[in-house]
């Protein structure tokens, strides 16, 4: 196993991963950076974990949620400041992307931990055994619940082509 | 029933959707592997270590010296000074008493020193 291609593979996954729990570019990727620095730093001085993956996924999953703790506490100084500058932030750029909007809408739709285990399978693809790893279960209860949350998004992306 | 393959598309339109644009990853992985912009988490601990040491030193000393203080505060407690011819009586509010008288032997000077502690 190499570090370097490690590195390279796990990158794009956990700031797919980190834009999907909070919906912001910048975030995503210092969340990305805090996983993967802490993971290059295990390999250096201890040697790669068990599962890269579920190592970085377990950090991710934990600043992801402090981002969007952080987040809840600046919103009303972040939106006076955007009305002070009066132009769209790149995370707001990016959220325009008529894809990803509708991806995110459906997907917060869903409750947060079906939401969760859905991302760390769908997006950071990670396996039932790591998914339980990174969320403290079992991979039975992981996979009915991404089934689980796989109907409740199909059913809403139904609901809303329906009401179109 | 499948689940893996039950919703393709919508996955499929997730992926597409949260692709990082390829300079954001690029970024990321070279600042993973160079670790420039973050201090080392041993100096930041160093530095939290000696930083907590201090404090707990300053803290200490602080204490030690106002202690000090307050218990030279309430050793200087009030006394009485009756002199009885040549000799002085010390007496102390907590009943300790002092008699001082001129040495014997360097009378002349007037010199005084303490004989008995009682």
């Amino acid at each position: 196993m190499d570090l370097d291609e490690t590195v390279r593979t796990l990158a794009p996954r956990l700031i797919a991963y980190g834009v999907a729990r909070t919906g912001s570019l910048a975030s995503a990727e210092d969340i990305a950076q805090d996983a993967l620095l802490a993971l290059v730093r295990r390999w250096r001085q201890l040697g790669p974990p068990a599962s890269p993956d579920a190592f970085v996924f377990a950090i991710a999953k934990r600043r992801a949620g402090r981002a969007l703790a952080r987040r809840a506490l600046m919103l009303p100084i972040d939106v006076i400041r955007g009305l002070a500058r009066d132009e769209p932030t790149v995370e707001q750029a990016y959220e325009n992307r008529l894809e990803l909007r509708l991806a995110l809408s459906r997907l917060r739709a869903l409750p947060r931990r079906d939401r969760e285990a859905l991302l760390l399978r769908s997006v950071a693809r990670l396996s039932y055994e790591e998914i339980a790893s990174v969320c403290g279960s079992s991979a039975a209860a992981m996979k009915m619940r991404i089934s689980r949350a796989r109907r409740r998004l199909a059913a809403s992306i139904q609901e809303l082509s329906h009401g179109r | 029933m499948d689940d893996e393959s039950e919703l393709p598309d919508i996955e499929r339109r997730l992926h597409a959707a949260l692709t990082p644009p390829d300079d954001v990853v690029d970024r990321v992985v070279k600042r993973s592997l160079t670790d420039e912009h973050h201090k080392p988490r041993s100096t930041r601990f160093g530095f939290v270590l000696s930083a907590a040491a201090l404090a707990v030193v300053i803290s200490g000393a602080t204490t030690l010296w106002w202690q000090r203080m307050a218990h030279r505060q309430s050793v200087a407690s009030p006394m009485t000074i009756v002199g009885d011819g040549s000799m002085l009586v010390v007496t102390r509010e907590d009943g300790r008493r002092w008699l001082i008288s001129p040495r014997l032997d360097r009378r002349a000077q007037g010199h005084y020193v303490i004989v008995i502690p009682k």
